[in-house]
């Protein structure tokens, strides 16, 4: 009889139901699990008395219920939720090394070092104020130093993430290939393999936390995996990726990519990409930028100062400068100009008589024709002082009893002997800081004869600029009142006194004023009497000359204990906006590199936030579709419960109308 | 909508997480009183912060000049009182000694009186305070007044040796204070007193009246300079005064424009800290009987 098959169809077609319900209850938390479903069919039976009667149902198939969209949408959140997780946790880090607003973080220990020579420029002469500022200078280095180390860390560490997120993609193609592969075989016989595809697709959820992935299904059930327009996965064949530092950055390598490089923004690995190729790389040239200004800001001022000692007998270059880049491009940020000065002032120690010399420099010459230029010129024009170059160092010495600087901006006794032809000739010296802001020439000349101090005398001073037309005349007069050694103020914080003498109508004498002694900074890039030396914020440190004897520490314009005005400009350089191109102070700078950092990790993080509630929300659709509903799956075992008690019931009439068929035999 | 177990515990984890979140954030505000305490947490208040920070810094640097500058101008100040008194003591005795009734060798007495006030004068023009002479200018290591002195021990005459310019410290971010004085302005500009007195000395061992007459009128002279320059060292000394009292006030508002910035509100951040709590009391409560029953208790 026809109708036991019926009955035994039914009785399966319940007991798989009830497992398939089972199955669904067990994995209501696996991850990437979608609830089963069964197409039940009916068998289709033979023809009884002309009667086509089933032979009951059956299980054609066990399908995964998915919405594609939710699932593509879901991919692709993913991706951008991880790239953004990577970068806050490690911008965080960044954010936490620079440690601030606090009085640890690299800011305070700028504002230290300043204060220090302000401290300093009060009492110029006090040895522990001296090595107070050398000891703050050092401290300020250390936490250059010590930010760029820890930057680089990062990004070594960035790249050791790399390495591990590579190996982690090519794992995870490797077993998306060998899951495809399984999948078709099954496939192509003609039933659905819905373990294998979650499995699958759960790998292809964890590689789209590493790298954008592009899923393309084909026939029997296989995807084929891109990212970017590559294909990682094409059937059951994958293709290994490498990370690669190119000239570029790092990038992921992949054979058969244009160019054999894939370009991903998203992902951890996209992240970390980022990270590793612009963010990192533009803190620490920010860093850098900063150490670069700290150094050339300060140097500026100090380079054309004197130390305790007074003027110098020796002194050596510290940088090596070689090569055929113009002189301006070394770094050091000379600035491209032919017609640059440098002033050298020479010092005959017996008389106290200062000579001052002119040159004239080409910052665009290649750096060696430009050092040998500038060594022969001091040769051959400044007295009593040598220059050398060896191996790109440049360095300078005087004659014995002479002594050179780079700090009076004017010949402090500038009458030559024939200029003043009284009998007991007087002679002028001028003091003071000059404060103008082009060079000028001060022709002073006496209107009349007479002794100084004694006699009523006008004095006319021209003052004329660089090129030698007269800019304007002032007018000054001593009479009995005037006492041997008594400052007349000129202008631009210029002064003249002139000692016990005569003079006679018609004498006179110049002096050039010069704005600044070294137009271009050269003796920074060249490393002659620097504070700090050192490119960029991993080699900044204090030059082991004042650390050695902070007596060095140069912050006079003359020869005198007590003259602490290139101090004085020193502290004033936290004021000015000597950093990036003058547009902003050296705080300004560093303000602006750990709100960059910070602003950075925000917007970050508010992104970050937005993914999250997408990715939770589409989860949540995901599983409204695809989850299990344990209440659904109860109701579909009472389902196939009574189909299963139907069924025995089916049977056990059959049964008994089989009895009663054969009693009546 | 479908809705299963998986969300509602989803649900439930991410509304815990960041309600913990916020909690852990209100935490450490209270814990440290700051409202800032990362660059991240307030950009633009963190770079207000800084700045405030360093310019109080540096504030501290100018008190500490000021007190410098304070220091020498009270040494100099008292010099000068000293200096005034021994100038009217001079006087005292060029006026004694100009009177008609002295004798020769009441005027050698008093000349020997004049001899020892132009020492304390010397002692009184080379003074110094920690190390550095006061009257020297920027000189602060030369002696500044270097006297001469002749066979008899007298002193023959003084020279300024020291330095035509004061040293100037920072005492406000655009005012600058000279913290020495040029001791040839003090003591030699409104006629030379150690000349003066030298001469007045000579004069009366020479018995010359008339020399002491005229020198009586360049004593005035020098009396009036020293009187002038104390004028000034008290107007300086005002002057630091007040600007001692501007940084003062002006590091306390800074201070105050710091707490504002940086503090946290702790009683705001109190009561958001126990809605915050009682939130997530109440999303545990729900998390431990979120099992919803289903069906299999009713077969």
């Amino acid at each position: 009889m026809a109708g036991f098959d019926t009955g035994l169809n039914a009785l399966n077609l319940a007991s798989a139901l009830v497992s398939l319900a089972g199955e669904n209850i067990a994995n209501a938390d696996t991850p990437g699990y979608h609830v089963r479903r069964a197409s039940v069919v009916p068998v289709v039976g033979s023809s009884t008395g002309g009667l086509w009667l089933g032979a009951g149902a059956t299980i054609e198939d066990v399908t995964r219920v998915r919405s594609e969209l939710i699932e593509k949408a879901l991919l692709e959140h993913v991706q951008a939720k991880e790239k953004f997780e990577a970068e806050v946790e490690t911008l965080t880090h960044v954010e936490l090394l620079f440690s601030e607003p606090s009085d640890a973080g690299l800011d305070a220990r700028l504002g230290e070092f300043f204060d220090s020579v302000e401290l300093l420029a009060a009492d110029p002469d006090d040895p522990t104020l001296r090595d107070q500022v050398v000891q703050k200078g050092q401290a300020l280095c250390n936490m250059f130093n010590q930010l760029a180390s820890n930057l680089d860390d990062v990004a070594d560490d960035l790249a050791e993430s790399m390495d591990l997120a590579v190996n982690d993609v090519n794992a995870l193609t490797e077993r998306i290939a060998d899951l495809n592969g399984r999948i078709r075989s099954i496939e192509t016989s003609g039933t659905s393999a819905p373990s294998l595809k979650d499995a699958r697709d759960q790998l292809v959820t964890e590689l789209a936390e590493l790298v954008e992935v592009d899923l393309h299904e084909t026939e029997y059930g296989v995807v084929n995996v891109s990212c970017r327009g590559t294909l990682l996965v094409s059937g059951d064949h994958s293709t290994a990726v490498t990370s690669a530092l190119t000239d570029d950055g790092w990038v992921l390598r992949c054979e058969g990519s244009v160019g054999h490089r894939i370009e991903i923004n998203e992902g951890r690995l996209g992240g970390l990409m980022t990270l590793a190729n612009e963010l990192i790389p533009r803190f620490r040239t920010e860093l850098d930028d900063l150490a670069d200004a700290v150094r050339r800001s300060v140097n500026t001022v100090h380079t054309t100062a004197l130390g305790l000692s007074g003027r110098f007998h020796a002194l050596n270059g510290l940088n090596g400068l070689t090569g055929t880049d113009p002189f301006y491009a070394q770094g050091y940020g000379v600035p491209a100009g032919t017609n640059e000065k440098l002033v050298i002032n020479v010092e005959d120690e017996a008389t106290g008589e200062v000579t001052q010399y002119e040159i004239v420099l080409d910052t665009t010459q290649a750096t060696d024709a430009f050092l040998t230029d500038l060594s022969d010129s001091i040769n051959s024009t400044v007295g009593h002082v040598t220059a050398n170059v060896t191996g790109g160092r440049f360095s300078l010495s005087a004659d014995d009893g002479y002594a050179f600087g780079f700090a009076t901006p004017y010949d402090p006794n500038p009458a030559e002997p024939g200029d003043i032809s009284g009998a007991d000739p007087t002679s002028p010296t001028v003091l003071g800081a000059y404060t103008g802001e082009q060079d000028l020439v001060y022709e002073v000349s006496f209107l009349d004869s007479g002794e100084v101090g004694t006699d009523t005398i006008d004095i006319q001073v021209n003052v004329r600029d660089e090129g030698g037309s007269l800019l304007y005349t002032l007018a000054r007069e001593i009479d009995d009142g005037y006492t041997a050694g008594d400052v007349l103020l000129l202008d631009n914080g210029l002064k003249v006194t002139l000692s016990q003498g005569d003079v006679v109508a018609g004498d006179a004498f110049s002096f050039a004023a010069h704005a600044t002694m070294d137009s271009a900074g050269v003796l920074d890039a060249l490393g002659l009497n620097c504070l700090f030396s050192g490119l960029g914020a991993a080699d900044i440190e204090v030059a082991d000359r004042i650390v050695q004897d902070p007596g060095q520490l140069a912050g006079s314009l003359h020869p005198a204990a007590g003259d602490n005005n290139r101090f004085l400009d020193l502290a004033a350089v936290r004021s000015q906006n000597v950093a990036d191109e003058g547009s902003t102070t050296l705080s300004g700078l560093y303000q602006k590199l750990v709100g960059g950092i910070a602003t950075s990790k925000n917007t970050r993080s508010v992104q970050l936030n937005n993914q999250e509630v997408l990715v939770q929300g589409l989860s949540n659709s995901r599983d409204s579709v695809s989850g299990v509903n344990v209440n659904d799956e109860m109701i579909r075992m009472m389902e196939a419960r009574t189909i299963y008690q139907g069924a025995l019931k089916y049977i056990s009439l059959l049964d008994s109308m089989l009895s009663d068929l054969v009693n009546l035999l | 909508m479908r809705v299963t177990q998986n969300m509602i515990n989803r649900n439930l984890q991410y509304a815990i997480s960041d309600n913990l979140e916020l909690l852990g954030k209100l935490n450490e505000q209270l814990s440290t009183g700051l409202r800032v305490n990362r660059v991240s947490d307030d950009v633009s208040a963190a770079g207000k912060i800084m700045r405030m920070q360093r310019e109080n810094s540096t504030i501290d640097i100018y008190l500490q000049n000021l007190g410098t500058a304070e220091g020498v101008l009270s040494v100099a100040s008292s010099s000068l009182q000293t200096a005034s008194e021994t100038v009217s003591s001079l006087k005292e005795r060029a006026i004694q000694a100009a009177s008609g009734t002295l004798t020769a060798s009441d005027r050698l007495t008093l000349a020997d009186g004049v001899d020892g006030l132009l020492d304390t004068l010397l002692n009184v023009a080379n003074v110094s305070h920690s190390g550095a002479y006061v009257f020297s200018g920027e000189a602060t290591e030369t002696l500044p007044f270097q006297a001469t002195y002749d066979e008899n021990g007298d002193v023959s005459s003084v020279v300024y040796a020291g330095g035509l310019t004061s040293t100037e410290a920072r005492v406000g971010s655009a005012t600058t204070t000279r913290v020495n004085l040029v001791g040839k302005d003090v003591f030699q500009s409104q006629g030379d007193i150690f000349q003066t007195a030298i001469e007045l000395r000579d004069a009366m061992r020479a018995d010359d009246v008339e020399e002491i007459q005229r020198l009586l009128d360049e004593l005035d002279d020098c009396h009036a300079g020293i009187r002038r320059a104390m004028g000034q060292v008290g107007e300086r000394q005002n002057q630091l005064t007040s600007l001692r009292q501007t940084a003062e006030s002006l590091k306390a508002l800074n201070e105050e424009l710091i707490s504002d910035s940086q503090d946290a509100d702790v009683a705001a951040l109190s009561i958001q800290y126990n809605s915050s709590l009682t939130i997530l009391q109440a999303a545990l409560k729900v998390a431990a009987s979120a099992v919803l029953p289903s069906l299999a208790e009713y077969l």
